[in-house]
């Protein structure tokens, strides 16, 4: 009996010791590479990162003796990519549709961690994406941001408390209830809006305003957007257009209005007034995010993306930002995602190459500082 | 006052002329001249096309056709340099297929239609679309969904152009498509299947058909000079038994009977003599001419695959199509080709053992699963039919030819060397299409089709700055001077 007591007490010493010993240069990680993409968007060369309990503490500089350290020679480490609107794991499950306007709603009930296109997600590179509510209703919810691989290296939930996702798409015009057309879609978002404002409620429409992280909001046509652009104005909130087809023309009216468009999703077969509208709005001075096409299209589709719209005018380092830097910023993630950077969270991805260099590929990914994936090529 | 008015106009006709006439010949020796120009691209990185690499190299061409590749050229009288330093020049991209400017049809109902006639030369939208991603030439298929579509052309993208001058192959490829009708369900395969070989064995009947009716014709024409020869010398026979001067004399000779029968009393001899009795006689029927097989220009088209004039280029939507493809081709002897056969790589042992060639566009392959064939589809597909030793060709497809360096450039991370994706849209291409005596190198003698870039084609900032197609300069980046 006594000694089966000391032996328990022993573990238990022993195990409370170990989660209180102090930091020791083992637990420092550092990634030496070819080059790092940096702040700006631009290849810089010799990447020397040192990674410390999941952040990116230092960049640059000489790795400290007795620490971890993995070489890839000749690759480049990009920050993790963040796909702002995708639909991984969850496609179908993403609306209730019995009523147009479901500001409670919460794509994080729909999130399925265990579903296998995750997985395919991470391999391709994307640490961070937005699961947001589908077109079929005006106000769909909001929308939740969710990592491929969390803290235990299982995807993850990062924060609940994700943009709004509303539409104007006409998939959200339907005849068996309200509204069945744009005009009517305009005028039930008003009123709900004004309600909002009265109400002191917590959800995602009463939220919204003076709310520093904007709505997503898929706006199919120019119309779309310059109403919305009016409604913003009336009612004090930010957005950011999705999925417009004329983004092209409205460069000039955007700058300035809105903190950003998402461009995409973009494949071979897109027409030029898509693939070229990313790199009229940089000239314009609009920030771009490029989203990819999961789960409809391949696993390498955001970067994919990424790559046909710098060929048709968009610039390389913009490029780069759109499918990270920019993302996190416009999900109000700035200062922990999207860069690499000191002080960041180190979700890392490191290619053979230039990401938009659709000749090279994931060597492997760092999630929260730790290596969740490796290829065996 | 009207005669001094014309003259005077007449004197300042003839003052102001000369300028006039000059200027009528510059404006249309200009364009002539254009043509003829000769070009001197210098100090660029020049990929020939067949694996050659030249530094700093030269390329010089005039007339419409290269007249050296190499270094340190010497530029003849009034040619034009162009400074390539820093810069990469190729050969013209071909696409080895592709929906560049094709209008829908392209194969007409009776299944012997030409791509060339779908094909929208005016479509400038689309042409410079392309050239802005380095391709100059083209493959576009008879594209109708149907077992029997049409003969696939081999074009040049130039805007503006005349159909001689767009046209570099007419009938460069027959074009089938396999297994397209989807809800046909199996039952509807295996018939279109049967169909498909039964109009290949018609087409070989057909051509039996018409080497006997040769046969017959020759034995006609044999034996109808026989049977000439012999009537002929029949008719001579009986003319030497009754000459018509005798005949006439046997005539008179009666008639003087007659007469003198008449004056005798006696009544004329009663036998209207053998030559009426001749003429009674039936004549004898000639050898029966043979009866020609109806034209059948379906079986005419198919000829030309079974005896080995064309390829076959198949588009199959799923393995068990390819299968089907794979065994008519054997059993016809056809030169086959896969366009975009979709899960090729599973059957990828058996294509190369075969050595057929397949072209890939890009895969259409999304995370979701659809159940319809879409789950063939594998974004690793030129890898692995690569490693199993597959001959793949890289193009668009269903697309217009606006991202072929990308797809080259996806190509390459799956296990092609930079190099050899090059080669496929060159000198490969070219040898695909048996256009290869024409594009497809930077070589002299060859058409003048030339890309300058701002960096290796599959680098990713990567920008086409001119582009020339049989030495014409076609497309010029907005960014680019005059020098």
């Amino acid at each position: 009996m006594r000694l089966r007591t000391t032996a328990l007490l022993g573990f238990a010493l022993a195990g409370a010791l170990h989660g209180t010993a102090p930091l020791a240069a083992q637990d420092l990680r550092v990634i030496r590479a070819g080059s790092f993409i940096n702040a700006d968007g631009q290849l810089q060369a010799e990447a020397l990162l040192i990674l410390e309990r999941g952040n990116i503490k230092q960049v640059g500089g000489t790795a400290p003796a007795g620490a971890t350290v993995d070489e890839y020679p000749g690759a480049v480490v990009a920050p993790g990519l963040i796909d702002i609107h995708a639909q991984l794991g969850a496609v179908d499950n993403l609306a209730e549709r019995q009523a147009a306007l479901q500001p409670a709603a919460t794509a994080a009930d729909a999130f399925d961690r265990y579903h296998a296109h995750l997985a395919a997600a991470l391999r391709a590179g994307v640490t961070t994406f937005v699961l947001a509510p589908d077109d079929s209703n005006i106000v769909g919810g909001t929308a939740v941001i969710c990592q491929t691989a969390g803290p235990e290296g299982k995807p993850a939930l990062l924060n609940a408390r994700g943009p709004l996702k509303l539409s104007l798409s006409p998939t959200a015009f339907q005849t068996r209830r309200e509204p069945t057309s744009r005009s009517g879609a305009l005028g039930m978002l008003r009123d709900a809006l004004a309600a909002a404002r009265k109400s002191s409620g917590v959800d995602g429409l009463a939220v919204l305003r003076g709310s520093p992280v904007p709505a997503l909001i898929t706006a199919p046509s120019a119309a779309d957007v310059l109403a919305l652009l009016e409604l913003s104005k009336e009612f004090e909130f930010k957005f950011v257009p999705l999925h417009t087809a004329d983004a092209r023309a409205l460069a000039g009216e955007l700058r300035g209005a809105v903190p950003g468009v998402v461009v995409g999703p973009l494949n071979f077969t897109s027409p030029p007034r898509l693939t070229t509208a990313a790199g009229v709005l940089e000239e314009a001075g609009v920030p771009v995010a490029i989203q990819g096409g999961l789960p409809q299209q391949a696993a390498d589709s955001l970067r994919t993306a990424a790559a046909i719209a710098a060929r048709d005018g968009l610039s390389l380092p913009a490029a780069r930002r759109a499918i990270s830097t920019v993302p996190a910023a416009l999900l109000g993630l700035g200062e922990r995602l999207g860069r690499i950077d000191a002080g960041l969270q180190a979700d890392l991805v490191v290619f053979s190459g230039d990401p938009l260099d659709l000749r090279s590929h994931v060597l492997a990914v760092y999630v929260g500082g730790r290596r969740v994936w490796m290829s065996h090529h | 006052m009207h005669a001094r008015t014309t003259a005077a106009l007449a004197r300042a006709g003839r003052r102001q002329a000369w300028p006039f006439g000059l200027l009528l010949a510059l404006a249309f020796g200009a364009p002539a001249a254009a043509q003829m120009r000769s070009y001197l691209i210098t100090n660029g990185t020049v990929l020939v096309g067949d694996g050659t690499r030249i530094e700093s190299g030269d390329v010089q061409f005039s007339g419409g056709e290269i007249s050296a590749v190499g270094k340190e050229l010497k530029g003849q009288l009034l040619t034009k340099k162009i400074n390539a330093k820093g810069k990469f020049v190729t050969p013209g991209l071909i696409d080895v297929w592709s929906s560049v400017a094709l209008r829908s049809g392209g194969g007409d109902a009776k299944a012997t239609g030409r791509a060339i006639d779908a094909f929208d030369r005016f479509a400038d939208d689309e042409l410079n679309a392309a050239l802005h991603s380095g391709v100059t030439t083209a493959f576009i298929p008879a594209r109708s969904g149907r077992a029997l579509g049409g003969f696939g052309s081999v074009v040049r993208l130039t805007p503006g152009a005349s159909r001689a001058d767009v046209l570099l192959k007419e009938e460069a490829g027959y074009c089938s498509a396999l297994g397209d009708n989807a809800g046909e369900g199996p039952i509807g395969r295996a018939k279109a299947l049967r169909e498909l070989s039964k109009q290949f064995q018609a087409a070989k009947d057909y051509r039996q058909a018409l080497e006997d009716y040769d046969e017959e014709l020759k034995e006609y024409e044999k034996k109808l000079k026989e049977f000439l020869e012999k009537e002929a010398g029949k008719d001579g026979k009986r003319e030497g038994e009754s000459k018509p001067a005798d005949g006439e004399k046997k005539e008179e000779r009666k008639d003087d009977r007659k007469k003198d029968a008449g004056r005798k009393g006696e009544a004329p001899p009663s036998d209207g003599g053998r030559a009426e009795d001749k003429k009674d006689e039936k004549k004898p029927e000639g050898p029966k001419k043979p009866e020609a097989p109806a034209k059948d220009r379906v079986s005419e088209a198919l000829l030309k695959l079974i005896e080995g004039e064309q390829l076959w280029r198949v588009e199959a939507a799923r393995p068990a199509d390819i299968q089907n493809a794979l065994d008519i081709a054997k059993a016809f002897n056809l030169a086959l080709v896969f366009d975009g056969a979709r899960g090729a790589h599973t059957l990828a042992k058996l294509i190369a053992d075969r050595e057929i060639p397949v072209v890939l566009a890009a895969p259409d392959a999304g995370l979701l699963y659809t159940g319809g064939p879409e789950r063939y589809e594998d974004p690793h597909a030129v890898a692995i039919l690569k490693d199993a030793g597959v001959r793949v060709f890289l193009a668009s497809g269903a697309a217009a030819s606006r991202h072929l360096p990308l797809l080259a450039a996806q190509a390459v991370g799956q296990g092609f060397t930079p190099d050899e994706a090059l080669q496929r849209l060159t000198a490969d291409a070219a040898s695909l299409l048996g256009v290869d005596k024409q594009v497809g190198k930077l070589a002299k003698g060859l058409s003048a089709d030339i890309v300058i870039w701002s960096d290796h084609p599959f680098a990713p900032g990567a920008r086409v700055e001119r582009v020339f197609v049989a030495g014409r300069e076609v497309y010029r980046a907005s960014d680019q001077k005059d020098e």
